[in-house]
């Protein structure tokens, strides 16, 4: 009734529905939304950036020692200005963005691996299973991230593959919660008792009929993780554990310009930068993806 | 609900030894001796003997950990290894200066971010909603200690209005921003559930119902909607507290904010067990306490949700 | 006159497309008079009975042309707040399902008494008794007790009593009840009808009764208006809707209904098809995709409302002055 003054109604009285794939579906309400479509843009950009950062400049800049150029302010030679080891930090951004493209991808498709593993087990199986994932997983829930991070990273010791490690480790968690409860709701659907009732097997109608269908928040989750999981890796090296130097990662270079914030204010303000306009990119294709797979998680996640 | 209040806390028991007996594991599969951190380098093995013997370090994991539990049913924490004070006396010193900070910040994020939030939800497309949607998406995004930095650099250094680092004698000014810091993703995430679950609230035909009695729209949206929108906002409120407290380490360190999370960050670092454990053991409660607050607060604000027992709501 | 609305058009526009909701509606109601506006859903009645009270959301919606003549005043010209005062006091309406229509987190004491403290100057008091004594009124067993419950604690016509209880409150001159009974079961159904009609009587109100049941227009209402795809098709009294309908639409709703006065047919028959679109209207009259007497001129012209016989109004290219010719 009242539903008409939202026009909800009645535009799917208008439209047509034709089928589209998960995949179709996610294109074209990104190629709607102009500030996601931008957040693509970014994000291609800087993986190509990270894959041809020698191309761009070469890697001694980023990691050497030049006494004659220490902290220069942004200019023709150095366009962001040079640390106090006379680094050019341009080159240290450039480089950086390895570190955070790598630690990004790489943790979240670590924590995919094994949460999506163990939430399909839970939510499929049930029982047993069901309870020892679940309570497995509350451990990670019941000590703030930043804490859980701490506590692996002591454990693991500083660098790069123990900071993706770390992360993943934390993740899967989280994963593995969400694909349950979707692999639930999933699971009662008739066409899943249907492909039961012609005999297919349980790996059929796992990776044939419930995967597909129930990925939908994970992929919305997974876009966001991977900006949270670049945080992560910068605070971890910010406090030191993380990344260590001369390595180029941007938390080290916030961690190192602290010293100087009012001498060289543009040591601070590139690498913050670079994490802001990164994570930004991937939190604004993940509203976008969320508001069109899954509007009922508006807001949250 | 007394009864639903103490059913709810006898639950703590098994989570206080699930936590207790992890944090024990994960210090001892840590690599570093403890007793070596608490000697100059190079000092002889009987010295690191009797350092081991004093604290107990010798003894395996379960007797230390059984040893560990009977006292904390004492009420005795221990000593830390590093301070060589109790561990109760290190949580009275800094827990206090956490709180305080968290609820200060928590202050914040629930004025800004229920305000922004039903602002941009009745507002819809305008210029205020954009700006809100805006500035909350590029919160989400800020990497907590740049933000932090950023607050120091501008209202410390530049303009020298605030107090950038240290508690010093406690005043307000000190807290202004840290707690701002503290506050801001919360704050932008608090903004966001706002708006969209106003904008549903908004929707519901009890809305429509209350236009058709001829309530104005302000009655409408502060008494109708917002009772209804507040609904998951205050379990969010609630759990964030406890976040605040502990994961504040980042604005810690930036402000030099004599905080626990800091402590717990220098325990780990040093395999300061009983430091680790106390003081997540009290976060472990805090989380505890604050889930129970959020149910119970639940009763008042939604009269279709009963505790356990019926005839004492 | 109480109330006359003239050529009234509400028009939604949304992404796809303009949704004429209401495309030139007129008519008019007496007071003590009840007026049956009857369609399937989607022809525009809700629509119609909003924006009675210009409670249109705009964006996407908005009333575009017509009056609403309110004792003889355009209320669509009404600010805001004139209008508050108009909502609820003079034309107050009662919702389709009872279980959303209240506010779950409000006692209902608290949202009878907010109506009745909005538009009279009683102390609270004064309208907490007055609550009371509505509550009595619409049948609610233990009313003092009650008004302390919440919605959630009352059965769906309990409810339904509670939201006629709130929407009397102030004695409207008219009283808009949006498929009152839909939403309850036939017992309850019938009670309902049976206490707006007996407080009609006490009240001396005009109703404007939304259905698309024909079932329940017979016992209640004075004049019909049937509308299809936001236009009026038939406006009669009811008398000569039941005994000479003039529109095959008209025809067809009778035909699924059950009737007391013919005891004997073979079944209940069904219009064949499904509303149309309202963004996608058909060309000509939006009725003859469906119907079973459409004509060439049909698919091309849109039928006028002209009058058949004194007060009996139809918008058919088959209808003469002696009726549906084909009948």
């Amino acid at each position: 009734m009242l539903k008409i003054s939202k026009g909800l109604h009645l535009r799917d009285m208008g439209a047509k529905t034709n089928e589209t794939s998960l995949w179709r579906e996610i294109w074209l309400s990104l190629r709607k939304n102009k500030p996601a479509l931008l957040g693509l843009v970014v994000i291609i950009v800087l993986v190509f950036v990270a894959i041809f950062a020698p191309l761009i400049v070469p890697c001694e800049e980023a990691i050497g020692f030049y006494p004659k150029e220490i902290l220069r302010p942004p200019g023709a030679q150095h366009i962001m200005g040079t640390d106090d080891l006379g680094r050019d930090i341009f080159a240290r951004v450039i480089w950086g963005s390895r570190v955070s493209v790598e630690v990004g991808i790489l943790a979240v498709a670590f924590g995919l691996v094994i949460g999506l593993f163990m939430g399909a087990l839970a939510g499929y199986k049930e029982g047993l299973a069901d309870t020892l994932i679940m309570r497995a997983a509350d451990i990670f829930f019941a000590f703030p991230y930043i804490l859980g991070a701490i506590a692996v990273m002591t454990v693991l010791g500083p660098g790069l593959e123990n900071v993706i490690i770390a992360i993943g480790v934390l993740e899967w968690a989280y994963i593995a919660r969400l694909f349950r409860s979707s692999v639930f709701s999933v699971k009662v659907n008739d066409y899943v008792e249907a492909a039961r009732a012609i005999g297919a097997g349980d790996g059929r109608i796992l990776l044939k009929h419930i995967f597909p269908n129930a990925m939908a928040p994970v992929i919305v989750y997974s876009a966001m993780s991977v900006g949270t999981a670049i945080i992560t890796e910068a605070a971890l090296s910010f406090l030191g554990i993380g990344m260590q130097p001369p390595s180029p990662s941007w938390g080290l270079m916030l961690a190192d310009s602290r010293a100087f914030m009012s001498s060289a204010p543009w040591m601070m303000c590139f690498p913050g930068l670079a994490i802001l306009i990164t994570v930004l990119s991937f939190v604004l294709v993940a509203d976008a993806l969320r508001d069109s797979l899954d509007p009922k998680l508006k807001g949250a996640v | 609900m007394f009864r639903y209040i103490a059913k709810r806390l006898l639950q703590v028991v098994p989570v206080v030894i699930g936590v207790t007996l992890i944090i024990f594991l994960l210090m001892f599969i840590l690599p570093g001796d403890p007793a070596r951190m608490l000697v100059q380098k190079g000092a002889s093995p009987e010295v690191l003997q009797v350092i081991r013997e004093k604290y107990g370090l010798n003894q395996p994991w379960y007797v230390q950990y059984g040893k560990y539990m009977w006292n904390l049913l004492h009420g005795d924490f221990g000593t830390s290894i590093r301070f060589k004070r109790p561990v109760l006396d290190i949580i009275k010193d800094y827990y206090p200066n956490s709180i305080r900070l968290a609820l200060v910040a928590l202050i914040i994020e629930a004025v800004a971010g229920i305000a922004s939030g039903i602002i941009s939800a009745v507002k819809r497309h305008s210029f205020l909603d954009v700006l809100v949607t805006i500035s909350t998406t590029i919160l989400v995004a800020m990497p907590v200690f740049w933000f932090a930095m950023l607050l120091q650099v501008s209202f410390g250094l530049k303009w020298d209005i605030l107090p950038i680092s240290g508690m010093g004698d406690g005043s307000w000014r000190y807290y202004v921003l840290p707690a701002i810091a503290l506050a801001s993703v919360n704050t932008a995430f608090t903004a966001r559930i706002m708006r969209s679950s106003m904008l549903e609230v908004i929707d519901c035909n009890y809305i429509w119902v209350a236009r058709a009695k001829g309530l104005s729209e302000r009655k409408i949206i502060l008494k109708h909607a917002l009772k209804n929108a507040l609904i998951p906002v205050i379990t969010i409120l609630g759990l964030d507290l406890g976040t605040l407290i502990g994961s504040a380490i980042l604005t810690e360190t930036v402000f030099s904010w004599p905080g626990i999370g800091r402590v717990i960050y220098l325990a780990i670092l040093q395999r300061d067990v009983p430091v680790v454990m106390g003081c997540t053991l009290i976060l472990v409660f805090i989380f505890i306490l604050l889930n129970l607050i959020v149910d119970v607060s639940y009763t008042y604000l939604d009269p279709r949700i009963r505790l356990g027992d019926r005839r004492a709501v | 006159m109480l109330l006359g609305v003239n050529n009234l058009k509400t028009y939604f526009y949304i992404e796809c497309g303009v949704v004429k909701a209401v495309d030139g509606v007129s008519f008019s109601l007496d007071r003590g008079e009840t007026l049956a506006i009857v369609g399937e859903s989607g022809s525009g009645k809700s629509v119609t009975a909003l924006s009675l009270l210009n409670l249109i959301s705009t964006p996407p919606g908005k009333i575009l042309e017509g009056e609403v003549l309110l004792e003889g005043e355009n209320i669509l010209e009404f600010s805001e707040k004139s209008l508050q005062t108009i909502r609820g006091n003079k034309i107050a309406m009662i919702f389709q399902d009872p279980t959303t229509s209240l506010n779950p987190v409000f006692t209902i004491g608290n949202q009878v008494t907010e109506t009745i403290l909005t538009h009279q100057n009683i102390s609270k008091k004064e309208a907490r008794e007055k609550t009371v004594k509505l509550l009595k009124m619409v049948g609610i067993p233990n009313a003092r007790g009650r008004l302390y419950d919440y919605p959630h604690q009352f059965s769906g016509g309990m409810r339904q009593r509670v939201m006629i209880a709130m929407a009397l409150s102030c004695e409207p001159d008219i009283l808009i009840a949006d498929e009152p009974t839909t939403a309850l079961d036939v017992t309850t159904q019938a009670q309902i009808l049976e206490l707006i009609s007996g407080l009609q009587k006490e009240l001396n109100s005009a109703i404007i009764l939304i259905t698309h049941d024909f079932g329940i227009v017979a016992g209640l209402a004075d004049r019909v208006l049937v509308m299809y795809a936001g236009k009026a098709v038939e406006y009669a009294d009811v008398d000569a809707i039941y005994y000479r309908p003039c529109h095959p639409y008209t025809l067809g709703l009778m035909k699924s209904v059950t009737r007391l006065d013919e005891p004997r047919r073979e079944k209940l028959q069904s219009i064949k098809g499904s509303p149309p679109s309202l963004i996608d209207v058909p060309p000509g009259c939006s009725f003859h995709p469906r119907c079973e007497f459409a004509i060439d001129v049909c698919r091309k012209k849109i039928p006028k409302l002209i009058e058949i016989e004194p007060g009996h109004f139809s918008a058919c290219h088959r209808v003469g002055k002696g009726g549906l010719e084909v009948i």
